[in-house]
């Protein structure tokens, strides 16, 4: 028996895999032939010899360890793959939108809308312009007003250095009083807003007011509370441009809106511009803005206050108009560090009679607007709105001390009642004045647009 | 309907519980298997744990024109060819069974234990390790596993008659390794 085709025969035969024809004519070569009978007894005990080894078996039931795997590896998994796969619909919205891959995709885009951003203000700073959406309250009687554009950022009110100086500057102040602003209605309304500061605002039916900040190159980057996913892009794009990085931050610099409601009383008390000079915050003078945006000068603002005081304030020309006979809101484009910021809000948070409604938000630069843009988008993809109530970029910055939440689109949320903390604490107001004394006059502060809002009601029966 | 059937239907369906019942039915033979192809216990345990992994992902590709532990198997050999690629990107089969040799074996566990000393039952795997990949494979399916020829076909996915004769010259190489102690 040499032929292999007859030992495969004889292999089979051993394990009973030939038809009846071969079979038979296995046994009968069995039968003539010794060899073949020698062969299939030497494949039979090698067949008992492996049937002997010992099984192995796994000390552990793998089960648990399989499905975690699983889940971990379908995490991981674009959607488009984990579509079909058996637990899909144990995954929520947030887990396969989180997923690495979908981060790394997004953090991609996101770095390049940002570079993107980056480059054209580079090259066209004149043309930078963001938007930011007012909406005039359809009660009640009040006026638009907006601050116009602003060539560069001004130059911080020299402050007190001390304690005492500090009071002087205050009793000075005092006599502040409104200012007068340069009324431009915006044409269209768009930019996002999604907070309102009364409950009586509709964002989407409403004309809004244009602003357009320009940064001027060269000028101080603000120190503005960012998202640290905006700043490492920041970086990243600084670096990328050499030495710009000041003006890139300049161009990066975004716009904290404070808004508030005041009563009739506190507005004809210019509260507001006493309490903004008290902690050394300049606003912007809309003659001044036309000649190319200095700042208003603390000896002018003191004269201004004094002129307003005699003459009754804001009515008196046809550049200042009273509060009692125009509607919508007030605005006071300034420059405010975030101590300074954070001592008017303490002081909002402690004089709830005077200043009611508070509420902060910055609005986004434009690459902060286009990083918005591109989490909206994911968001918009998602279409599932119930899912999406638990996916939220939200980071947190601190800001003088208080621990802010930066939401998908880079604004911020604050709640005055955070404020009132940090107003009980007496230490930041005193640390904000201070602060204002030594290092008004070298550090920038980011721009700050007041949003004041006559308040129909009064304050007390709220 | 099966019970491996039913607990599909129930896994597709969200119920990842019973995919687990389905690990715990079919690990140890699949460890058994794996083991004596590839020869060393922690690679085989990690084989078949990826295999059961990469089962579950992809459940609802299995199409039941075979029996389910068919379909496993297939995953197995893959992932088993997969991770040796990986772990030895350059070797041979000639230096894997270099490799393997060396290996070691447990011939202590397990309950039928029929061989005389754990001397014979280590030359009998270093004998299977020395087969070349292809013919271990089918003969531990076949010798092992009790696999039908059919079923060896559709895992290694070869004609039955490619079965047929790896199985034979398998065992002939064997049956030369291991005249020795081979008693008829």
């Amino acid at each position: 028996m040499s032929s292999l085709p007859t030992n495969e025969l004889l292999s089979a035969y051993l394990d009973g895999e030939l038809t009846a024809a071969e079979r038979t004519e296995v046994e009968r070569l069995l039968a003539t032939d010794p060899a073949a009978r020698q062969l299939l007894d030497e494949l039979r005990a090698l067949s008992r010899t492996l049937h002997a080894l010992p099984k192995q078996t796994l000390s552990a039931d793998l089960s648990q360890r399989v499905l975690q795997e699983a889940k971990r590896r379908q995490l991981e998994a674009r959607p488009a793959d984990v579509q079909d796969l058996p637990t899909l619909p144990h995954r929520t919205f947030r887990e396969r939108f989180l997923s690495g891959r979908n981060l790394a995709w997004l953090s991609l885009t996101v770095g390049l809308a940002v570079l993107i951003s980056l480059n054209e203000k580079w090259q066209k700073p004149q043309q930078m312009a963001h938007q930011i959406a007012q909406n005039p309250a359809p009660e009640g009687q009040v006026f638009d007003r907006t601050v116009a554009s602003r060539p560069g950022p001004p130059p911080t009110m020299q402050a007190p250095a001390d304690a005492e100086d500090r009071k002087k500057v205050v009793l000075e102040e005092k006599a502040v009083a409104g200012r007068s602003k340069r009324l431009t209605k915006a044409k269209a309304a768009p930019v996002r807003d999604d907070v309102t500061v009364s409950p009586r605002r509709s964002v989407a039916d409403k004309p809004a007011l244009q602003y357009e900040p320009e940064a001027a190159p060269g000028s101080a980057p603000a120190a503005m509370p960012s998202s640290p996913m905006l700043e490492q892009k920041q970086n990243l794009a600084a670096r990328t441009q050499g030495d710009s990085s000041s003006k890139i931050g300049a161009a990066e610099s975004s716009v904290v809106v404070v808004r508030c409601r005041i009563s009739k009383d506190a507005a004809e008390q210019h509260s507001l511009e006493k309490l903004l000079a008290a902690h050394g915050i300049t606003w912007q003078d809309a003659e001044q803005r036309g000649r190319g945006g200095r700042a208003m000068p603390q000896e002018k603002a003191t004269k201004m206050a004094e002129a307003a005081k005699e003459q009754n304030a804001l009515a008196a020309s046809a550049d200042v108009a009273s509060i009692e006979t125009t509607t919508g809101p007030t605005t006071y484009e300034t420059n405010a560090t975030p101590d300074q910021l954070t001592a008017v809000l303490a002081e909002f948070a402690a004089k709830p009679k005077v200043f009611a409604a508070v509420s902060v938000q910055r609005v986004p630069s434009a690459a902060e607007l286009n990083l918005g843009q591109a989490l909206a988008a994911n968001r918009e993809n998602a279409q599932k709105k119930d899912a999406d109530k638990g996916f939220e970029f939200t980071q947190q910055v601190e800001v003088g001390g208080d621990m802010l939440n930066v939401g998908p689109s880079g604004e911020l949320k604050m709640e005055v009642r955070n404020l009132q903390n940090a107003a009980a604490k007496d230490e930041k107001p005193q640390a904000a004045a201070k602060s204002v004394g030594k290092k008004a006059a070298s550090q920038q502060g980011p721009r700050v647009v007041f949003v004041v809002e006559l308040d129909a009601a009064p304050p007390a029966k709220k | 309907v099966s019970d491996d059937g039913r607990w599909i239907d129930l896994a597709l369906k969200g119920q990842t519980e019973a995919f687990g019942q389905l690990v715990l039915k079919y690990q140890d033979r699949l460890f058994n298997t794996v083991f004596h192809v590839v020869g060393h216990a922690e690679d085989a345990q990690d084989i078949v744990q990826e295999t059961f992994v990469q089962a579950f992902l992809k459940l609802n590709s299995f199409q039941r024109r075979s029996a389910f532990f068919t379909w496993l198997y297939r995953i197995a050999f893959n992932v088993a060819i997969t991770q040796r690629r990986r772990r030895h990107p350059m070797a041979s089969i000639e230096r894997t069974k270099e490799t393997t040799r060396s290996e070691p074996v447990d011939c202590e566990a397990g309950p039928s234990q029929s061989l005389d000393n754990k001397e014979q039952c280590e030359q009998v795997r270093q004998a299977i390790n020395r087969l070349g990949d292809e013919f271990r494979t089918a003969l531990v399916l076949r010798e092992i596993d009790g696999l039908s020829y059919e079923e060896i076909a559709e895992i290694l996915d070869v004609p039955v008659g490619t079965v047929r004769s790896r199985l034979h010259r398998a065992r002939m190489e064997l049956k030369d390794q291991l005249k020795d102690f081979i008693t008829t």
